[in-house]
């Protein structure tokens, strides 16, 4: 049974990257927020099921956390901000080549995390990738996260691009130190949920001020 | 050694305590003569227990609180004194401040429990990243900090406040996770090391000499960059004018004198330890600050808003203390605490100093001030905290930045020493320059008041007869206080410094 379902877990990575690029390019909110959600979702499936194959308890504490912070908590907040939001649009082309930059860099990202992490933690004895392709995975999610910090200028979307940058640290952290107690994590979690909570309220505001979700019009303290 | 005490827990619960209160006391937006009382007086309540805790600290002691999560040493308690002293002089300004800012229209009432219960509990996170034992959970304070800071900034809830505290939020995210990767590449390099206490800041400070160099220096870099957003080191700077300018009066002078502060204590707990496992990074980091400290101040003497040109102060000055950091040693580390509680202290006197300006005449921009109304005594006590900013003895910015100045030197970076001279040098000539042509300058026909109200849609408060400035007068005892006994605050500081270097950092 076990070996059965280890090809399974071990292409769940490449969903968690296949996701991040469709929350950061899909135009459509709500179906960007959904892939986040689906994104949270197997993240936890990931951790769980490493935590399976590995015997490691520690992951489905950490699983759990996961399921109630990215699969559940962040994705409501998201979809709550986009279903009262102006447009339901992001503006801007609708499917620009930016799919495939994201692509790109998802892969660059994924390559870069399988080979750096493992070298900068080679003189560590005992160090260890936990979960398989966990780091790449990882890396390559944050690369997404960062490109989606930097392209896009819909408020809503860099929300989703920091969301997902915190999906790719919370896997890299499971993946190189699952053994940090549970405790550690849900104060990270907390953090986090209260930042993007923040930040929706914050953005929220500063759309009704300005009269668009466009952080480019943020442009009034200068100099 | 330790001694167990509840110190430790008190200067932190008690402005929590506070804050909690304000937000009860405040539910619905109600808002009364009593709001900010509670925020006030837990945090001058934890300045006791701060005080509480020197003499067991100079008998060359620790205080850890009973279950050992929280451990309290010399710069430890340097900063959460630094943050509570600030808490109270600040909050209590504010309270007065505001309700004027309300009188006049510029601000809603409704929102000030907010911004109180915000601020106290930005003073226990505070003092909780100061006081913390745990990798993880500095982390989790400074990041409390931020979000306990985010409404305070939007206080006005104007267009560009929002965006203010967009930008901040954003940048300081991104930032503080970024650096939680950081923290956790340090956690993992020394669990072979030392076990179950890898999470341990005082058993990690044991074990620099031991670290893989290769994962200390991925580790240092992410702490860099992550904990340097939020210390505003360039050119990762860019939320702090925009957060600074947006900030209402008290506490502006609570969060400029404490908010990149408690990032910088951050690194100084984390960043010994992979500094000597990778020397490289010092060298960076030297680097880095001398560019922050020099861009900083450049920046600064072209702004007009006064807001906006203290905060390039700051930039500038969290330079000298990253660079203190980088130089290393007990010199250095002993010299960036030295100067965060100096320049925590002048900054916030000059931010309170600015806000009585902006609330006697509707601006903060120094071309509209001159031949404004203000109190006359604003004036000299900005000159005063303008020169000793810049580091004119016997204000403690003096001692401070001689001392970077010398463990900068001596740790093999003299070119980085003389740009610190110099940018001393250009920070006097801008603060002074600003200070002269607000409080020295006559009116160059700039239009009145009133023509600033009607771009700006700004008013001047009603006026009323202005009460003896005893706040801005016990801030300059403050600060004199840490200027005229450099002796002692070195010495006390030195304790922890020389703990965590005969430790093998």
């Amino acid at each position: 049974m076990g070996d059965a379902l280890n090809p399974f877990l071990r292409s769940l990575p490449l969903i968690l990257l296949f996701t991040s690029i469709l929350a950061a390019e899909i135009r459509l909110l709500k179906w960007s927020v959904t892939a986040y959600a689906v994104q949270g979702l197997v993240l936890a499936g990931v951790l769980a099921g490493a935590g399976w194959m590995s015997e490691n308890e520690a992951l489905f504490s950490w699983a759990t956390t996961v399921l109630i912070s990215k699969g559940i908590i962040l994705p409501w907040l998201l979809s709550r901000y986009a279903g009262r939001t102006a447009g339901a649009e992001e503006p801007g082309p609708a499917f620009g080549p930016g799919m495939f930059l994201a692509s790109l860099i998802a892969v660059g990202g994924f390559a870069a995390g399988e080979r750096f992490v493992p070298w900068a933690l080679a003189e560590v004895p005992g160090a260890a990738i936990g979960i398989p392709a966990g780091a790449g995975a990882a890396v390559g999610i944050m690369a997404v996260a960062l490109w989606t910090l930097l392209t896009h200028r819909d408020t809503l979307k860099v929300v989703i691009g920091i969301c997902l940058l915190e999906n790719g640290v919370h896997l890299l952290l499971a993946s190189v130190a699952s053994s940090i107690p549970e405790t550690a994590g849900i104060g990270i979690v907390t953090d986090v949920v209260l930042s993007i909570w923040l930040l929706l309220l914050v953005g929220r505001q500063a759309e009704s001020a300005a009269g668009t979700r466009t952080d480019s019009v943020l442009d009034q303290l200068r100099g | 050694m330790n001694n167990i005490s509840w110190l430790p827990l008190l200067l932190i619960g008690l402005p929590a305590l506070g804050g909690l209160l304000e937000f009860a006391a405040g539910r619905g937006g109600r808002s009364g003569r009593g709001t900010g009382l509670f925020a006030v007086i837990g945090s001058a309540l934890s300045v006791l227990a701060g005080l509480a805790a020197i003499p067991t600290l100079q008998q060359g002691l620790k205080i850890t609180a009973p279950w050992g999560a929280l451990v309290m040493d010399t710069i430890g308690l340097a900063v959460a004194l630094l943050t509570s002293i600030l808490g109270a002089i600040g909050l209590a300004y504010a309270r007065r401040h505001l309700a004027a800012e309300v009188a006049a229209g510029r601000a809603e009432a409704r929102w000030l429990p907010s911004l109180f219960g915000c601020s106290a509990l930005f003073v226990a996170f505070g003092n909780w990243a100061a006081l913390t034992d745990h990798l993880i959970m500095l982390y989790v304070a400074v990041e409390a900090t931020t979000v306990a800071t985010a409404l305070p900034v939007a206080f006005y809830r104007r267009r560009t406040s929002w965006e203010a505290a967009y930008k901040y939020l954003l940048l300081n995210t991104v930032g503080l996770t970024v650096g939680l990767l950081g923290l956790v590449f340090l956690y993992v390099a020394a669990v072979p090391l030392l076990g179950g206490q890898a999470l341990s800041l005082t058993a990690l400070a044991t074990v620099g000499a031991k670290l893989s160099p290769r994962a200390a220096a991925l580790a240092g870099a992410l702490v860099i960059m992550g904990f340097g957003t939020k210390a505003a080191l360039m050119p990762m700077h860019a939320w702090l004018p925009d957060a600074y300018q947006e900030s209402p009066g008290g506490f502006s002078a609570l969060f400029s004198g404490v908010g990149t502060k408690i990032a910088a204590l951050a690194m100084l707990r984390v960043l010994p330890p992979l500094v000597t496992a990778a020397p490289a990074l010092g060298s960076a980091l030297v680097a880095v600050a001398a560019v922050t400290m020099l861009v900083g101040i450049a920046i600064g003497f072209g702004q007009d808003d006064l807001r906006r040109m203290l905060g390039y102060s700051s930039v500038s000055q969290m330079g000298y203390i990253a660079m203190a950091m980088g130089a290393g040693g007990a010199a250095g580390y002993g010299a960036a605490v030295y100067h965060m509680v100096s320049h925590g202290l002048i900054k916030a006197l000059l931010f309170l100093c600015v806000a009585e300006l902006y609330q006697a005449t509707g601006t903060a921009r120094i071309s509209e001030l001159p031949g404004r109304q203000h109190p006359r005594w604003v004036g000299p006590i900005f000159l005063l905290a303008a020169v000793g900013l810049g580091g004119v003895p016997p204000m403690p910015a003096f001692w401070s930045k001689f001392q970077i100045f010398l463990a900068t030197a001596q740790a093999g970076h003299p070119w980085a020493a003389g740009v610190a001279v110099l940018t001393s040098l250009l920070t006097i000539t801008t603060l002074a320059w600003a200070g002269a042509r607000v409080f020295l300058l006559q009116s160059h026909g700039h239009g009145d008041v009133h023509d600033h109200e009607a771009a700006h849609g700004h008013s001047a408060a009603p006026a009323v007869a202005q009460p003896f400035p005893w706040l801005l007068v016990l801030m300059v005892i403050v600060l004199f206080a840490a200027g005229l006994v450099p002796g002692w605050m070195t010495s006390f500081l030195g304790q922890a410094v020389r703990h965590m270097t005969a430790m093998g950092v």
